[in-house]
């Protein structure tokens, strides 16, 4: 029998990781620990949890709760240093697991302890997890690490806190997974997005039952996400798509069954105690069934609020009773994911529609839960006007033309005190964990794009003390890249509290300016990307700030290169430095056609007259490209973007 | 040392430095004022122009000279005493080796009132090219504290030299450009001479030549350096300071290996920040180890701590039982490298 698998070779993996630049050498070097730990399942699993960030199982609705405090005091114990000292340490390295693991070094014998299995890490994991009282977890803690040598300390350490600082993100994860047992990486994906557990996806690849992964309910899948038009770069076929609004909230799946409700925001974590306006009104139900839609702050007719508004009820572990009252929230549900009839991520997007009215229908009339409208995009817009912006009768419109012909709904969905509108696909299927054309979100000309922090710079005169001018990245591949900097936007209590966070955050600092781990997300508005050689990016913004803090998305989550990259050809394409604004494009406010509210109660029809053809559900190993509709290419894949050359006949 | 003459010798933290009021002096000012000490010729040491009366050890006084135009009033010996004229009455002031680098000086002020050390940036022990440091016995100590925190503990200088150098051969032998990242004034020439001893080729940028030329006319013997010439195919190892990390020369040469040299390598963060293929703990400061040994020999009843983690330092010093205080220096980075080349 093999010796079960050990924490201390887990850290060398995650030391040998971080020791080198290349994410496919990191790649190649967890999946061969995969491979060598494969026999021991429990171990397997616990160490892709680790790896994609949470070692409990992922509709576990747990947490281990091991914080800063329950760490310094442990680590005050057993090193003998006061906290203020520990964190003068943790400053230093930036990480309080690092500082600890050096500070355990200085102990005799340190080398030569015990050590841990990675079966008695899954058990940590989960005696933490059940322990509620601090008082219990701080001896369950001291007892563990008092087993661990210095990089054992360091990366149990990490693990907990939910930062390995090794490069082994959840896409790595799933790659050396594929990597190690041989599979192809589309099905690791597919089998992962269904199952949002790197744990069990890793069991399945192991065993070559990748196709068996299934959505459950209380196990959040990964969401799909929509694609700017402007990265939208193929033709479409306005009869094959639906335009609903675009709410500004929190995006949300809501699960259900039995009793038992579960909010999941974005990055899969658990919000379920924040909203329980929401829960109650799902328990108003004996169906079963996951939803998936955005949480919105609303005003007295059940008009949206603005997300600021909404802010007030995130980060809070539960709401007080005079908030819930001054913030009543919604949630607006527009797709479902299971109901008592089964998972329905591979029905197409009209079957799924109708459950999932049919599903909100036995709630009964709820002014918290509603399902956001939908209208046949050819019903509701002008459809002259795709004719007329067509270039050639044999090719269809391409999305950028689309623009104008959806502008009254874009309207009318502003002055709802929407976003924008989202057109999807009426035959695609749930692609969760995607960024797919099937959904293409319209927001102006130039929206928005996320980055995350990643350095800030004291002010000066009324902003000195605190940080307000910030660095900001999108990512390229596993990479952030910085694209710019600002300093306007926000306002002086929220550059306060924004400071006090990224102090904690601070790794370096030189000067007036504090490297910080990425982990804050930026909403930035701006006026045109151009060239720079300024930043890594190779792109710069013009007029950049700050429209919020986006609290609701995990840095991972922040807008790609690519993005940037394909909303710069666009500009090229549309031959301006900027994009014109929806205003200035053709059409008035007063048109009269404006969308009808309520969904279509069955799927609209192709230009041909021919019913809309449901794509098929993607299997693994033809997973992602294969299902998309003939008509619809899959233009744009985030990281294999190439600009394409300007269509004829502009 | 009378009893409670430590006060008699306070030093306190101004904004153009620290100041010790009974001698009427500055230690490493960031401004010009008319009596200071400069305990070596590092760019955060140094302000932008020197005073009428301005201490320094000799070789600081021409490394000022070479590096930044600064003349000094009144360079010293090794253990050359002279009479400092102070308000706390008859004081002679000398000048011990502080180690770090070649010229750096601890400065030894004896008053009616007892013995006062500054350390300047400090490490005890031998180097490659400059003289030893060591804790000199005092009644007050000023002492740097860039690395005074416990998780700050260095492998022997020696050890962390041959890996380097080991690890230069290794990237030639396969055909691959190594390329250290070092301060120009210090770790540089310490890596010349220890890449030399090991018979391995030197290119340097051109901030390292010019210091090395200085060592050399100080009498410091450093192996031939090659400057950096575009379409040199000979191979060499790269010795450049690590603000031109991102510059084309750089850039430009394929299979780099690039290799962070520092004190600072002992934390994880260091390699993300470089974006360094390797890094190599070599400091040219004190570990936690080291500063506690210095204080701990000087014998000082009273201890101000400065620069980096002054705070904790003289917390962790106070928990055993010595009466120490941290001065904040105005206008300092309070990084070892930080304010000078370290940054781009």
């Amino acid at each position: 029998m093999t010796p079960p698998a050990t924490l201390r070779e887990l850290s060398s993996t995650f030391e040998a990781m971080r020791a080198t630049r290349s994410p496919r050498m990191k790649e190649a070097l967890l999946g061969d620990l995969l491979l060598t730990i494969a026999d021991d399942a429990e171990a397997l699993q616990i160490t892709a949890r680790i790896c994609a960030g949470r070692g409990l199982a992922a509709g576990d609705p747990r947490s281990v709760g091991v914080g800063w405090s329950l760490v310094m005091e442990v680590a005050s114990g057993m090193t003998g240093y006061p906290p203020g000292i520990l964190a003068a340490c943790a400053r230093a390295t930036g990480d309080l697991g690092e500082a600890i693991g050096l500070l355990v070094e200085r102990s005799p014998g340190a080398d030569d302890r015990p050590g841990l299995t990675l079966v008695d890490v899954a058990a940590l994991w989960d005696a933490l997890a059940s322990s509620s009282r601090r008082a219990d977890k701080g001896p369950i803690l001291f007892r563990a690490l008092a087993r661990c040598s210095p990089i054992e300390t360091k990366y149990l350490l990490r693990s907990l806190g939910g930062g390995l600082r090794v490069g082994a993100q959840e896409t790595l994860v799933l790659s050396a997974i594929a990597r190690a047992f041989d599979r192809d990486l589309e099905s690791v994906r597919w089998a992962f997005a269904r199952t949002g557990d790197a744990g069990v996806v890793a069991g399945l690849a192991r065993d070559d039952r990748l196709a068996e992964a299934s959505f459950e309910i209380g196990r959040p899948a990964a969401f799909m996400l929509a694609t700017p038009l402007e990265s939208v770069r193929s033709a479409l076929d306005p009869a094959m798509y639906v335009i609903e609004d675009k709410i500004d909230g929190i995006r949300a799946q809501v699960h259900k069954r039995g009793d038992e409700v579960a909010i999941f925001a974005r990055g899969l974590s658990r919000v379920t105690e924040q909203f329980p306006e929401v829960v109650e009104a799902m328990r108003l139900t004996s169906a079963s069934g996951a939803l998936d839609g955005e949480i919105v702050a609303v005003g007295p007719e059940g008009r949206p609020r603005p997300f600021m508004i909404l802010a007030e009820r995130i980060h809070r572990k539960a709401p007080t009773r005079a908030m819930l009252t001054r913030v009543p929230v919604a949630f607006v549900a527009y797709d479902l994911l299971a109901d008592d009839a089964g998972e329905s991520l591979d029905s197409p997007w009209t079957d799924r529609r109708s459950r999932l009215e049919r599903f909100v229908a036995t709630l009964g009339p709820s002014a918290v839960i509603r399902v956001n409208p939908a209208a046949p995009m050819r019903a509701s817009d002008a459809g002259a006007a795709v004719e007329v912006d067509a270039p050639g009768a044999d090719a269809e419109p391409s999305a950028a033309a689309l623009l104008p012909s959806v502008q009254s709904s874009f309207r009318a969905a502003r002055e709802r005190g929407h976003e924008g509108l989202v057109l999807k696909r009426v035959d695609a299927y749930y692609e969760a964990g995607r960024r797919t054309a099937s959904w293409i979100k319209v927001k102006q000309a130039f929206a928005t794009l996320d980055c995350v922090i990643t350095a800030a710079e004291e002010g000066h005169g009324k902003r000195a003390g605190v940080w307000s001018d910030y660095t900001f990245a999108v990512w390229n591949g596993p990479e952030l890249v910085n694209i710019g900097k600002a300093y306007s936007g926000l306002t002086d209590r929220e550059i306060e509290a924004l400071t006090a966070r990224l102090r904690k955050l601070a790794t370096e600092r030189f000067g007036r300016a504090h490297l910080v781990r990425p982990e804050v997300v930026l909403e930035i508005a701006f006026d045109g990307v151009q060239r720079s050689a300024r930043h890594k990016s190779g792109f710069a913004l013009r007029f950049p700030r700050i429209l919020r803090i986006r609290d609701d998305k995990p840095p991972e989550q922040a807008d790609a290169l690519a993005t940037v990259r394909a909303i710069f050809a666009a500009q090229l394409e549309s031959g301006h430095r900027e994009e014109p604004s929806l205003a200035d494009l053709p059409g008035s406010p007063e048109d009269p056609s404006s969308p009808p509210s309520g969904a279509p109660s069955r799927p609209p029809r192709s230009r041909s007259g021919a019913p809309a053809r449901p794509s098929r559900p993607p299997r693994p190993a033809a997973a992602g490209r294969a299902a998309s509709p003939a008509q619809l290419a899959f233009p744009f894949a985030e990281a294999d973007f190439v600009p394409r050359p300007r269509r004829r006949g502009r | 040392m009378i009893e409670g003459s430590e006060e008699a010798l306070a030093v306190v933290a101004r904004p153009e430095g620290l100041y010790v009021p009974a001698l009427d002096l500055f230690l490493d000012p960031s401004a010009p004022v008319p009596r200071a000490f400069v305990s070596h010729a590092h760019g955060d040491h140094v302000a932008a122009e020197t005073g009428a009366i301005t201490v320094s050890s000799r070789e600081t006084a021409a490394l000022l000279a070479a590096r930044f135009g600064l003349a000094v009033s009144r360079p010293l010996a090794w253990g050359e005493a002279i009479a400092w004229e102070a308000p706390i009455g008859p004081t002679v002031i000398t000048l011990m080796p502080a180690g770090h680098v070649l010229g750096a000086a601890q400065l030894v002020a004896d008053t009616p009132a007892g013995r006062l050390v500054y350390t300047g940036d400090y490490q005890s022990g031998p180097g490659l090219t400059h003289a030893a440091g060591a804790p000199v016995p005092c009644d007050v100590l000023v002492i740097e504290a860039t690395f005074g925190l416990p998780i700050f503990r260095f492998p022997p200088r020696d050890g962390v030299r041959a890996d380097i150098a080991g690890w230069c051969a290794a990237r030639l032998a396969g055909d691959e450009i190594p390329v250290l990242l070092a301060y120009s004034l210090g770790k540089a020439q310490e890596l010349c001479v220890a890449l030399g001893e090991d018979g391995l080729s030197i290119v340097a940028h051109g901030a390292v030549r010019r210091m090395c030329a200085a060592y050399s006319e100080l009498g410091v013997r450093l192996p031939e350096t090659r400057a950096i010439v575009a379409g040199d195919a000979e191979p060499g190892v790269l010795v450049i300071p690590p603000w031109a990390r991102g510059q084309p020369f750089v850039k430009r040469r394929k299979n780099t290996r690039i290799a962070y040299v520092s004190g600072w390598a002992r934390i994880d963060a260091a390699r993300e920040r470089f974006d360094a293929d390797a890094v190599f703990t070599l400091s040219d400061h004190a570990d936690f180890d080291d500063l506690l040994f210095t204080v701990r020999t000087s014998g000082a009843r009273r201890v101000y701590t400065t620069y980096g983690h002054a705070a904790p330092f003289a917390a962790i010093l106070r928990d055993l039982g010595i009466d120490a205080r941290p001065l904040e220096a105005h206008g300092r980075d309070t990084q070892e490298e930080a304010a000078g080349e370290g940054i781009s």
